[in-house]
């Protein structure tokens, strides 16, 4: 079985960013992780009513692409939702091969003022939202431990206050959902 | 970590059903979906939910309608009603009819979010506050012990006169009758409720934990006791120390016991001074211990020391009659620990649980109605949801023609002994509780 983690830059071109992306996904995750070639966002994920981007519209087609890899991993710096939430950081399939994170709103302070965060926040930000996201493709579910990287996100302070790391119950349940 | 909660949402869009889906699985609910009303409202007649997602505008009968119905038939039901923006009016409206609260799609994750886990926070408690509730209700007098045959009701006689004394109980029955309940129902009833119910099991422990635990350990009296230890027999100190399955002690057990039983002071393991110590004793046994005396395996002395006052609870089988009671008091308990909706058991149900001899006494019984509440999909206990072993065979020709002959003979056998159940029981060479089963299986009555 592949063990490969593959991130997909949609029309995202942060190399730095998808560098620490590639090493902290290798650290938290008992997987080897590399940066594939970039892709386009598909056309009809756009929801040009919402100015939005459908998240699992997008989740569809990494899916259906690079079957040799185990996991894709989409990043990309367009505003992303699904019907029911005004917005989101990441969406993945739960369980699948395929999660996407949002860098959009994780550069900016919470509301009201939304001032830019400085870039080790913001990278920060990003390599727990992927580890996050990547856990729901293993059927992890949100963890009650607000330090755990599978604790909810309702907003960025939810981020802020977690971890890039799987706390202990989380990592025990991954090695059941890697090891059946 | 809280318990896995069942969600139902109905609407109409798909996309919706899979997304709100899809994020309320992820934060480990298990979520059901439905397109519109009637199947949604089809799923609440035999499925219970802690809590209803509603979109108000759906074809066909709309959410606010949908809202009445489910109120109509449960008033408690927690349904949020999901609106677009400007159908606010609506919102309103359904506040009205009785919805917790409505959300505006598509939703801020954090207004979710905080709504659902208050709604789930707040069915908690109302859930522990109905299980207290109902246990204070239950113990009533006898603690949950529940029988209204005249041997439990002797029994429950018996409670009464031994609490406000602190004379050593034996108590008898079979495995699953219920030695310990009525224990503690003594311990509860007696002038020592206010200190510890100690239990201590002489079947489940070997002969050396079985020391440490009731005398306690000084430290280094063995390899790894770091630090001395208090005994079950120190902690049960103005309480009452339950000595469950005591036909399974050891020999070396029943020294110490009885040394303990006569002196009421006993030493630590790797100890030098005595300690003395006050509890009541109450002791338990599946097994028949004037044979165990008999055959050597029981220290007579000993016996004799436990064997004060003697409680005998008779096996389930003999009291048939309480069966219904008791079968009502599980589902009544285990349905609100279960979070099932089925609230009765059937005629039908009831008859099986009547024939069956239940070997495994109460405990079996109450098994049973947790199996039914489990797999059973309607209001009411059905004969199917009951384990097999209480299914009754198909009756068969040859089963009638054997009814009829039965029937004939208890019949004669009654009027033989002028429906004195006792004698008549005695002479039929079974139990009271089966012959009052076989009076109302066959409809008998002495008017006939």
């Amino acid at each position: 079985m592949s063990t490969l983690v593959e991130i997909v830059p949609l029309g995202f071109e942060d190399q730095g960013l998808l560098t620490a992306l590639a090493a902290e996904i290798a650290r938290s995750y008992p997987l080897t992780c590399r940066v594939g070639a970039a892709e386009r966002l598909p056309a009809e994920s756009l929801d040009e009513k919402r100015g939005q981007y459908h998240a699992t519209r997008i989740l569809e087609q990494l899916a259906a692409s690079r079957l040799d890899v185990f996991r894709l991993l989409g990043v990309t710096d367009v505003d992303i939702f699904t019907p029911i939430l005004r917005y989101i950081f990441g969406e993945a399939m739960f369980p699948g091969r395929a999660a996407l994170v949002s860098t959009y709103r994780l550069g900016m302070e919470p509301s009201p003022g939304n001032a830019p965060v400085d870039r080790s926040l913001f990278i920060g930000r990003v390599l727990k939202e992927a580890v996050h996201e990547l856990g729901h493709t293993f059927g992890l579910s949100h963890c009650r431990d607000p330090s755990c990287a599978m604790a909810a996100s309702l907003d960025v302070k939810h981020i802020d206050a977690k971890s890039t790391r799987l706390c202990y119950y989380c990592a025990f349940l991954l090695q059941d959902k890697l090891n059946p | 970590m809280r318990r896995k909660t069942r969600i139902l949402v109905v609407d109409d869009e798909l996309s919706i059903r899979i997304s709100l889906g899809d994020l309320l699985r992820r934060d480990g609910h298990q979520v059901d979906v439905a397109d519109s009303a009637e199947p949604a409202l089809e799923m609440l007649k035999t499925q219970s939910f802690n809590l209803l997602l509603v979109d108000i505008k759906m074809p066909g009968m709309d959410g606010l309608e949908m809202l009445k119905l489910v109120k109509e038939h449960d008033p408690d039901a927690p349904v949020v009603m999901m609106t677009a923006y400007g159908s606010i009016d609506s919102a309103v409206e359904a506040m009205k009819l009785g919805a917790i609260d409505y959300v505006v799609k598509p939703f801020d994750p954090m207004e979710i979010g905080m709504l659902i886990e208050r709604i789930l926070e707040d069915q908690s408690i109302r859930r522990e506050h109905q299980l207290l509730k109902h246990q204070v209700r239950t113990c009533g007098s006898y603690g949950p012990m529940i029988g209204r045959s005249p041997a439990m009701s002797k029994l429950f006689e018996l409670v009464e006169d031994v609490a406000t004394t602190d004379s050593v109980v034996l108590i008898s029955g079979e495995s699953g009758t219920g030695k310990e309940v009525l224990a503690r129902a003594i311990h509860e009833k007696s002038s020592r409720s206010d200190g510890l119910f100690v239990g201590v099991n002489f079947g489940a422990l070997t002969e050396s934990l079985l020391e440490a635990e009731l005398f306690g350990y000084e430290k280094g009296a063995f390899t790894g006791a770091d630090s001395s230890k208090q005994g079950l027999l120190e902690a049960a100190a103005g309480g009452t120390l339950f000595l469950d399955e005591i036909g399974d002690s050891s020999p070396k057990t029943q020294i110490d016991l009885l040394r303990v039983l006569q002196e009421r002071k006993f030493r630590r393991v790797g100890g030098v001074k005595d300690v003395e110590t006050d509890f009541r004793v109450l002791a338990a046994t599946n097994r028949d211990l004037e044979q165990a005396v008999r055959e050597g395996l029981f220290r007579r002395d000993l016996y004799y020391r436990l064997n004060v006052v003697r409680m005998h609870i008779p096996p389930l089988r003999e009291r048939k009659e309480d069966i219904p009671a008791l079968a009502e008091h599980f589902l009544d308990v285990l349905r609100v620990r279960l979070n099932k909706k089925t609230n009765a058991l059937s005629p039908e149900a009831v008859q099986l649980l009547i024939n069956h001899d239940w070997p495994g006494n109460v405990r079996e019984l109450e098994n049973a109605i947790e199996r039914a509440l489990v797999v059973g999909k309607q209001k009411r206990i059905m004969p199917e949801d009951l384990p097999i072993a209480l299914q009754q065979p198909v009756e068969t020709p040859e089963d009638e023609a054997l009814d009829t002959w039965e029937r004939d003979y208890v019949t004669k056998k009654l009027e033989q002994y002028e429906w004195n159940i006792s004698r008549t029981a005695q002479a039929l060479r079974i139990d009271r509780g089966t012959l009052y089963a076989k009076i109302k299986k066959y409809g008998l009555s002495q008017e006939q």
